[in-house]
């Protein structure tokens, strides 16, 4: 059932098998799985069924780094969570991703890419989307650039970014969830605060507060907070202040890490290039769709060790049917020498979405500025290394030869990239992907859960969402996380309740 | 072999305006129908294996393709030196 604090009180039960803060996919996928074996669940959800600003303003907080947007436009405070703006496009990490690099500290997960392949299409499912198993084909025989499969959240298979809407989790989600007999969902319920049994390290319950300051207390065998992964940081950093560092910061590792993925417009291309292409995805393209797809290129793994780089793709977006425009021609005069065959000439814009390293000086920390429930609000300080930028400029660099040395076309990449400017003269912007901040692994002094997802010194207080990826690939983050919600399910599942 | 060419040419056409796939100026595409597809399975049976057969000629690439390309940034283009000067003529072949 859906119980909402703005018109009437919460029946709430006296004990749930599992409290989950936090109704984006990250929760929403969680809760679902847990009732569908039987788990009584309780899904805590700060917002309404729509967008309010009442809820949406205590996002708010401080932007201290690199500039980004604001805390409070980033994501989204009601059911679904951010899906209700998000674009909806689903790609899975590479099993490189999971994989210690030599030259890169903190890489590495304490999981693989197979301990999440069982999850791959029950995560299509959940985000509407049809299964998807290869990710990766080389894009000629060089080996350097691959073709990234890309998928979207949408019954489409054809999906087209500006007519069609993704799936919006709140909206799709909310009929099961009024009809659910196993989970209850509170809307306009504010997680607060844990109260904790110190000697023991358990959570008793949570404590939750609506708009007329009404406070309820959950209690429950276990607690997940799935906030989104600057809030999930907050939460923590707010528990570990009052215990003590107790709770996953026993090496000050709370909000640490943070990375997004660095989104840079690159420019233009062009592809032309005739159907019965020696490279057989565009002859493919071309019969099915009449039209390339928008495609992702990646430096190869290989490649991308070899150049000592992260991982990172270039998307050749919305191939049109369509002339360069004369302005473009105009400042580009070698165009005009060019022979190009004019039947089959696509153009569009390129533009570059990057890895970024784990770096503890890019963190989310608590401002002495408090929201509507007396708790500091967030800062977030985005910092970027020198490998970072490098990454960037290779994939660029990559994709721009795979066209030239194919003859497909030829694409631009922003100037000051290409001659290795400093960080800041890169006209590079954030993807809104919150990621980090609850990094997983083994070692408490560098992590803050463990590879169950449980916050390390906690008994039974876990983290759900992308904030506990130990490294961010170039993938956006929602399909992964939903494998990792589905993987924390089976192990909530197989503990006693 | 350029009237095989045009042919094979002629039936991708006639399979675009049966199944009524617009290219438009845009570029949007639409998903095929079924009769999109029957339309495109006999025309497939028809075009490849003679497409296959010509795929040497029917590359009207005219673009260099470049076993290592030296990359040269001009006007914000990454473009191969080559690029750059007449040659292009003579790897077009014209
Ligand atoms: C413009 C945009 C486009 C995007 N496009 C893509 C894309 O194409 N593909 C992709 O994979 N990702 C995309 N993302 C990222 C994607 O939206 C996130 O990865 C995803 O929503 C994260 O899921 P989550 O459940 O962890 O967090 P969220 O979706 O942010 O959900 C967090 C939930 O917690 C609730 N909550 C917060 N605080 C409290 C509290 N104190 N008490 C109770 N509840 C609380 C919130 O109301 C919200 O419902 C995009 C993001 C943006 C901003």
């Amino acid at each position: 059932m859906i119980y909402n604090t703005k018109t009437g009180t919460l029946p709430l039960q006296d004990h749930y098998n599992h409290c989950i803060i936090g109704s984006g996919p990250a929760g929403l996928s969680l809760a679902i799985t847990l009732a569908a074996a039987g788990r009584r669940v309780v899904l805590v959800e700060a917002g309404d069924r729509e967008f309010t600003s009442e809820s949406q303003i205590q996002y708010e907080g401080e932007v201290l780094g690199l500039d980004t947007h604001a805390l409070d436009v980033a994501r989204l405070r009601y059911l679904g969570g951010t899906t209700g703006h998000w674009t909806g496009r689903l790609l899975q990490f590479d099993p490189a991703d999971f994989e210690p690099h030599d030259n890169v500290p903190l890489s590495g997960w304490p999981i693989n890419h197979d301990d999440l392949s069982r999850y791959h299409d029950r995560a299509a499912r959940f985000l509407g989307a049809p299964p998807f198993g290869r990710t990766r084909r080389p894009a000629d025989d060089t080996g350097a650039v691959d073709i990234v499969t890309q998928h979207f959240s949408s019954a489409d298979t054809i999906f087209d970014l500006r007519k069609d809407e993704p799936r919006r989790l709140g909206t799709y989600f909310a009929n099961e969830l009024e009809r659910s007999t196993s989970i209850d969902t509170l809307l306009n319920a504010n997680f607060t605060g844990f109260a904790v049994d110190t000697a023991t390290g358990r959570i008793t319950s949570a404590t939750i507060q609506d708009y007329a300051d009404n406070r309820y207390s959950i209690s429950a065998d276990s607690f997940v907070t799935a906030m989104g992964g600057i809030e999930t940081s907050r939460a923590l950093l707010h528990l570990n202040a009052t215990y003590n560092d107790m709770f996953g910061n026993q090496g000050d590792m709370v909000g640490r890490c943070f990375m997004d993925h660095p989104r840079l417009d690159l420019g233009s291309y062009f592809i032309t290039k005739r159907m019965f292409s020696p490279l057989p995805y565009f002859g493919a393209e071309r019969l099915i769709h009449r039209a390339p797809q928008q495609m992702v290129l990646s430096p190869s793994p290989g490649h991308a060790r070899q150049n000592h780089i992260l991982n990172a793709g270039v998307w050749l977006n919305f191939p049109r049917r369509a002339p360069l425009s004369q302005d473009t021609i105009e400042t580009a005069p070698f165009l005009r020498n060019l022979t190009f065959d004019k039947d089959y000439f696509f153009s569009g814009e390129a533009v570059l979405f990057s890895e970024q390293s784990p770096n503890p000086r890019s963190r989310i920390t608590l401002t002495y500025q408090y929201d509507r429930f007396g708790l500091a609000k967030a800062a977030l300080d985005w910092q970027l290394l020198p490998l970072d930028v490098a990454t960037m400029r290779g994939t660029a660099l990559a994709a721009a030869q795979f066209l030239i040395r194919n003859g497909l076309g030829r694409m631009q990449v922003e100037p000051n990239l290409w001659n290795s400017a400093p960080a800041e003269d890169i006209p590079f912007f954030s993807s809104s992907h919150h990621i980090g901040g609850a990094r997983m692994g083994p070692d408490p002094s560098t992590s803050v859960v463990d590879e169950n997802c449980r916050v390390h010194g906690a008994q039974n207080l876990f983290v759900s969402g992308a904030a506990v990826f130990p490294t961010s690939g170039f993938a956006n983050p929602t399909y992964t996380l939903v494998q990792l919600a589905m993987r924390l399910a089976d192990h909530l599942i197989a503990q006693p309740t | 072999m350029a009237v095989l060419s045009t042919l094979i040419e002629r039936v991708f056409r006639c399979v675009d305006v049966m199944h009524n796939v617009e290219i438009m100026d845009s570029g949007d595409q639409k998903p095929l129908n079924r009769r999109g597809l029957l339309f495109m399975a006999v025309g497939l049976s028809i075009a490849v294996p003679a497409a296959l057969a010509t795929n040497v000629m029917l590359q009207r690439n005219l673009l260099p393709t470049v076993a290592e390309p030296s990359a040269v940034m001009v006007d914000g283009w990454v473009l191969d030196e080559r690029d750059l000067s007449q040659t292009v003529a003579t790897f077009s072949g014209e």
